[in-house]
């Protein structure tokens, strides 16, 4: 889990105690290193102060020890002494005192003495107070007979303290006595005073050998008043530790010391100096105390300021979220918070407004939900109602119908298209048109979906295409068994906006009219054929009639003549049936040869001869082809030349100009001809139909010029058939201009 | 070669134009017999090698494809000249008649006669 995650206060509190432990982490760090320190300061200061007074008091001891030596030393003292324990004597006795006072305490300061025999008794005092004696005296002196110096320390009262200096005397490895020097403390007594101004619990105390342990023989710096022995006696716990003399150990007021232990030049006694540990550690125990002050208050402060976040911010901010979520299920019960008039506060004003508008605008929605539904299933149940109606009207139209996207993939047909080409109507939906309609032209080449393509071209240019024939591939075999059938398709573009967004296609299966086409056709080819036979007869019977001289009247003549002419204009309508008949039959088969267009165009226009020069028609020839080579049957282009030739000479006027090009732009551009004239020209408005069968323009009928009008019919069928195309301009009286482009090869 | 005149077999079933083919060849000395069929033509042919067969081709019982076909069977009817004036003009039609050896053909109302008798002189003589 990331603390992202973690609700806001858990966040604050866990930064909150981050933010306390790391620097309480540092702090006791200082604080290990500030006690280290300490302690070893106090070591240092408590070794320092001891060294000073250790070598103070080892002085007074000395200048002690120096008396007793030369007092115990004197040999005309250790005489008198001697000849006193012989004959203890009145008089050997005041020698003894003379003597010490002669010889030792002339100056008075000597302290009080005594001395014992080898017994240990008192033989000579110079105090005369009790208690005085053995006990004085270190045992091994009389036990041993010999032993060194001894410092003995004796407490009396509250306030007394007493040492004893006390050492045999030998006389030739002989003893015979005890000497015992008796030194006032009190010099002592006030060592502890020494340390006092150097802090509040330092003390210096004396302390002698006894046992095991060490006994106080100083007063202390806390309890001059109370009586010393019961105090100084107590031992320091049995526990301490010397290290380097220093230790730590309960004092007699059972506090922790620190404390350093010297011995002294007589090794019986020592040297303390001691510090409370409270005393030392007091100024770190303030630190700490404060800084634990300053932190609880920051703890304080922290939560508080957590509970304040908490309930003026969290709080609100999670009943917030418990009323989204409620809302968000629905619920219409749910707790906000107390109204305020900070963030929080507009926050949840805000919210309460959005959620009535929400609930409001949801009611509003759900309303229109179902006002609309209504509308919408008026709609749809009228929408059905038309659908019923158009597929009623789609089923029953006799024409196919092929409804194509703006790709030419092919979005509905009705059932007429799926009968006639043998498919489903629901298979073909996604198909592309040219995978379903198979269309051929009528020469039996497959039209790819390119220019030419009546659909592509609807699609391409947004225009219509009226009623072209097609031959198509039947799936599943045609009537006939091969497959192919007829028909006739009109492709008309969708436009919606002046964009072309798909097309519409009427197929017509035009098998029964080509059928009625074809035995139409061949009526006429068998009635030519039979025509040709009378037509032969009265062809060459005319021609002998004509050849008879004299027999007949000038007038006569005149009428042979006319049949003569009017039998040949029979022949050519003849010829003209047949072509179109074979052509439109298909039976016409293309033959190509090498071929020389100009020299073609010459020819033909030489047949012509007889007519130009009697129209005096001036016939100009440009050959502006750059090849000369063409693949194609003579026959034909020979037919299309020579109707369009025949066309402009025929239509010239007396002295007319016609003039023929041949161009073409490369070696593989087709070739074109055009051949302009200056002739009756063809009015506007029978433009769209100068190349239907037996169409003959007005004028040409007017003015009396022969035709079957079928030439360009049979131009325009043949030049398709191989490929071509012919297209012309002209106006009424202006004369007419046609270009025939065909390719170099015979398709 | 006077008195032995050369023979034309005419295979045509209109009058009309037998009679024209008839005058028209007689007046150049030629010996003319008119068969309106191609079985009577074949009976002709057995009796008498004509010098060339004007034949047209649409007929009444046999047509003139098949008596082509029949005739040119016959080893001796191989090598005569036949001259075709029929009202057929499709190319096929010639083609096919061209692969049955020395055939000359005209559609008769492309033909004046005069330009037919020629033709007939040149060949057979």
């Amino acid at each position: 889990m990331k603390f992202s995650d973690l609700k806001i206060t858990r966040q604050l509190i866990v930064f909150f105690f981050f933010l306390l432990t790391v620097p309480l982490l540092g702090l006791s760090i200082f604080f290990y290193f500030q006690t280290v320190r300490i302690i070893q300061d106090t070591k240092n200061n408590l070794r320092y102060v001891s060294v000073i007074h250790e070598n103070r008091l080892n002085t007074i001891l000395q200048g002690f020890n120096r008396r007793f030596e030369d007092m115990r030393a004197d040999s005309v003292f250790q005489d008198i002494f001697l000849d006193f324990l012989n004959v203890p004597s009145k008089e050997n006795r005041l020698k003894v005192e003379t003597a010490v006072v002669n010889r030792h305490i002339s100056d008075g300061s000597f302290p009080d003495f005594f001395l014992l025999n080898q017994d240990g008794t008192v033989v000579f005092s110079s105090d005369q107070r009790e208690g005085l004696g053995r006990n004085h005296a270190s045992d091994s002196f009389f036990t041993t007979g010999k032993a060194a110096r001894r410092w003995h320390i004796q407490k009396y009262g509250t306030t007394d303290v007493f040492a004893y200096l006390s050492g045999p005397y030998i006389r030739e490895n002989q003893f015979f006595g005890v000497l015992v020097l008796r030194v006032d403390f009190a010099p002592f007594l006030s060592l502890h005073e020494n340390f006092k101004t150097l802090n509040k619990t330092g003390e210096l105390q004396l302390v002698e050998a006894n046992g095991n342990g060490w006994r106080l023989i100083t007063p202390t710096r806390f309890s001059t008043t109370t009586n010393p022995s019961s105090l100084t006696d107590r031992l320091y716990d049995q526990t301490m530790v010397l290290e380097n003399n220093f230790f730590e150990a309960k004092d007699y007021r059972d506090r922790n010391v620190f404390a350093i232990l010297r011995l002294l030049d007589e090794k019986n006694l020592g040297l303390i100096v001691k510090i409370d540990k409270d005393e030392v550690f007091l100024p770190l125990l303030l630190l700490a105390r404060s800084i634990i002050l300053i932190f609880s208050f920051l703890l304080a402060f922290g939560l508080v300021l957590i509970f304040f976040f908490y309930v003026h911010v969290t709080r609100p901010l999670a009943q917030l979220v418990r009323a989204t979520k409620s809302i968000e299920k629905g619920e219409k019960n749910y707790d906000l918070p107390a109204e305020s008039k900070n963030e929080i506060g507009i926050l949840v004003t805000a919210f309460q407004r959005m959620t009535r508008n929400l609930l409001l605008s949801n009611s509003h929605l759900e309303k229109r939900v179902v006002e609309r539904t209504l509308m919408l299933n008026k709609r749809i149940a009228q929408i059905n109602n038309e659908k019923v109606k158009d597929d009623a009207l789609l089923s029953s139209i006799g024409e196919g119908l092929i409804v194509t996207d703006k790709e030419g993939v092919i979005l509905l047909v009705n059932q007429a298209t799926a009968t006639m080409f043998g498919i489903k109507k629901e298979d073909v939906s996604g198909s592309h048109f040219s995978e379903v309609v198979l269309l051929k032209n009528i020469s039996g080449r497959p039209m790819p979906f390119l220019a030419g393509h009546p659909v592509f071209e609807a699609l391409s240019g947004a225009k219509k295409t009226v009623g072209v024939e097609f031959i198509s591939e039947r799936f599943g075999g045609g009537s006939d068994g091969s497959g192919f059938f007829p028909l006739a398709l009109t492709a008309t573009p969708i436009v919606v906006n002046g964009q072309t967004i798909g097309s519409v296609a009427i197929v017509r299966d035009i098998t029964k009219e080509k059928e009625v086409d074809r035995m139409k056709s061949e009526f006429i080819s068998i009635a030519s054929h039979q025509l040709r036979g009378p037509i032969a007869s009265i062809k060459w019977y005319g021609e002998l009639l004509g050849k008879q001289k004299g027999t007949f009247q000038k007038e006569s003549r005149e009428f042979v003549e006319r049949i003569n002419v009017s039998t040949e204009h029979l022949i050519s309508l003849v010829n003209d049936f047949l072509n179109v008949s074979r052509i439109e039959s298909g039976s016409l088969k293309s033959e190509p040869k090498t071929i020389h267009p100009s020299v073609l165009v010459k020819n033909i226009v030489e047949t012509y001869q007889q007519e130009i020069e009697k129209k005096k028609i001036t016939v100009r020839i440009k050959n502006r082809s750059l090849f000369k080579d063409f693949f194609m049957d003579p026959e034909m282009i020979r037919e299309i030349y020579a109707n369009l030739i025949a066309n402009s000479i025929k239509y010239s006027k007396r002295c007319g100009n016609i003039s023929i090009r041949l161009s073409d732009e490369s070696e593989t551009t087709d070739l074109v001809l055009e051949i302009k004239d200056d002739g009756v020209g063809i009015a506007k408005e029978e433009h769209g139909r100068i190349f239907t069968k037996f169409f003959r323009a007005s004028n040409a009928l007017e003015g009396g010029y022969k035709g079957t009008g079928l030439g360009l019919y049979t131009a325009q069928m043949l030049a398709t058939q191989i490929g071509g195309r012919i297209w012309f301009e002209s106006e009424k009286g202006h004369g007419a201009t046609f270009w025939v482009r065909l390719p170099r090869k015979a398709k | 070669m006077k008195g032995l005149k050369k023979f034309i077999l005419i295979v045509e079933d209109d009058s009309f134009l037998s009679d024209i083919y008839q005058n028209q060849l007689k007046q150049e000395g030629f010996e003319t017999e008119v068969s309106t069929d191609g079985k009577s033509a074949l009976k002709v042919l057995e009796k008498k090698r004509p010098n060339l067969i004007v034949l047209d081709m649409i007929m009444p019982g046999m047509n003139g494809f098949d008596f082509l076909e029949i005739m040119r069977k016959e080893k001796k009817n191989d090598d005569i000249p036949v001259f075709i004036l029929t009202n057929l003009g499709q190319d096929e039609d010639k083609k096919r008649c061209r692969e049955l050896r020395e055939c000359s053909y005209f559609v008769k109302t492309e033909i004046s006669i005069d330009d037919v008798v020629r033709k007939i002189k040149e060949q057979v003589s």
